[in-house]
């Protein structure tokens, strides 16, 4: 297996420049980056160019996608249970994080988007929670691929089911402006995140792998863009951009971490 | 504990001019040990000459009783000092004396080629790392390739335990006829690494 040959603690420094910019941007209220005529830069931070924050979404959806399908493929091939909850909860992540840059890409699919992105993040986090107490005594019996598959299509229809009758989305996400209540299921989601990221840190000191090492980053981007959406005030504001750019670096840390050589 | 028999099987004895084969792997060496027992002894009807110098002699019959392999061909040359009183065993005087235990070594043999003229056997080398211990790598280097030289001789396979990385795994990968690397897989690997305790 491949070994760090540094402390696991310095996945601080990989993590930090997201914070860094977390705080800032929290400090830097969206007033700031985005006027009525937004150009340059500031326009990035806006809803107004959608293009970009769903191509930011799609990237981040693929990559989270190819991280499922390995850890299935692991699953299937040594039979564990807690790794394939885990690829349904990689899955799950994808799906919405695809579903949300597709609903981007349309002019009113900002509640979609929002409901994808909330939906998938609880769901998976509590996934990856749960991956955490299952019984590994026995052998699965079910098909991996079978139960990602499943998994994959569920969310699926349940996204697509949610847009079809946009009515019945929770008011709290079809509103126009992020609410308290609306943002209430992100600090959980960022819970699971931080004590899956905790097992895993904790694991790494033990193993010395590189491959924990950078699942460890993954889940602290993870709970970390959690976070920058619950402080986030809507519309515009520059923390929907450090939610997605944190999402798409741990999507490239899970990357990083199943193409190491073995 | 995992199984390595499989790949063991799968591994060595395909080429009849095979003599020597060395493993090496970051697995415990008893359950290598395990492997190449029921492979050599259970399948292929092989006695077996074993150097003890990490386990006394009662526990690899211990192990061979628990896992039903006929060990009535298993003999042992004792340098852990257990002062084991069974008919296969030989003690050695001394570790770190090299001369003496090429001596100890063929008298074994010799003992054990009497008694089963019709089986072939095999030495289990899997305490290279100790031996390093007593000798220097340069001695205990040239005791291995002259004593590789006497057992091909004898039409003794040899299988030699190595640690990745181990310093004598150059020389010995020299004279051996087949090299294998057992390890997890890099889907076990990976399995391992994000949680699954299997």
């Amino acid at each position: 297996m491949s070994n760090i040959s540094h402390p696991p603690c310095k996945s601080v420094f990989v993590i930090l420049p997201f914070a860094i910019v977390l705080l800032l941007a929290t400090m830097a209220r969206p007033d700031l980056l985005c006027s009525q005529n937004n150009t340059g830069m500031a326009a990035l931070f806006c809803d107004n160019d959608r293009t970009i924050g769903a191509l930011v979404d799609l990237i981040a959806g693929i990559v989270l996608m190819t991280v499922a399908y390995y850890t299935t493929k692991v699953a299937a091939s040594t039979r564990s249970r807690r790794v394939l909850l885990t690829a349904c909860a990689f899955a799950v992540l994808a799906t919405g994080t695809v579903g949300a840059g597709i609903a981007k890409l349309h002019a009113d699919g900002g509640n979609v988007a929002a409901f994808s992105s909330t939906a998938s993040a609880i769901i998976s986090s509590l996934m990856l929670v749960a991956a955490l107490h299952v019984f590994e005594d026995k052998n699965i019996k079910r098909h991996p691929w079978a139960m990602t598959i499943l998994t994959v299509v569920t969310t699926t229809l349940a996204l697509v089911g949610f847009t079809m009758f946009g009515s019945s989305l929770p008011p709290f996400i079809a509103g126009q402006r992020m609410t308290l209540l609306g943002t209430a299921p992100w600090p959980l989601a960022a819970i699971g995140f931080v004590l899956v990221a905790v097992f895993h840190y904790r694991l790494c000191l033990k193993l010395h792998s590189r491959i924990t090492y950078w699942f460890v980053i993954g889940y602290a981007l993870l709970a970390l863009a959690s976070l920058a959406v619950f402080f986030n005030r809507g519309s515009g504001d520059a923390l929907v951009w450090v939610f997605r750019l944190s999402r798409l670096a741990a999507s490239l840390a899970f990357l990083r971490a199943i193409t190491l050589k073995h | 504990m995992h199984d390595v028999t499989p790949e063991l099987r799968k591994a060595l004895l395909h080429d009849k001019a095979e003599r020597a084969a060395a493993i090496i792997s970051n697995y415990a060496s008893l359950e290598i040990d395990l492997g190449l027992f029921e492979l050599f002894v259970q399948d292929q009807g092989f006695g077996a000459l074993v150097f003890c110098v990490d386990r006394s002699p009662a526990s690899y019959r211990q192990l061979l009783t628990e896992k039903g392999v006929n060990d009535e061909a298993v003999f042992y040359l004792d340098v852990t000092g257990a002062g084991d009183n069974h008919p296969n065993t030989l003690a050695s005087l001394n570790i770190g004396n090299l001369s003496y235990l090429t001596l100890e070594v063929f008298q074994m043999i010799e003992t054990a080629q009497k008694r089963f003229p019709q089986r072939n056997f095999f030495v289990l080398l899997d305490s290279v790392g100790s031996m390093q211990l007593y000798n220097e790598p340069e001695t205990l280097a040239r005791f291995l390739h002259a004593n590789n030289l006497r057992f091909r001789a004898l039409n003794v396979y040899q299988t030699y335990l190595l640690e990745p990385n181990g310093k004598l795994n150059n020389v010995v990968r020299k004279f051996c006829d087949n090299i294998l690397e057992l390890g997890p897989t890099k889907e076990e690997a990976f399995a391992r690494a994000i949680g699954a305790q299997r």
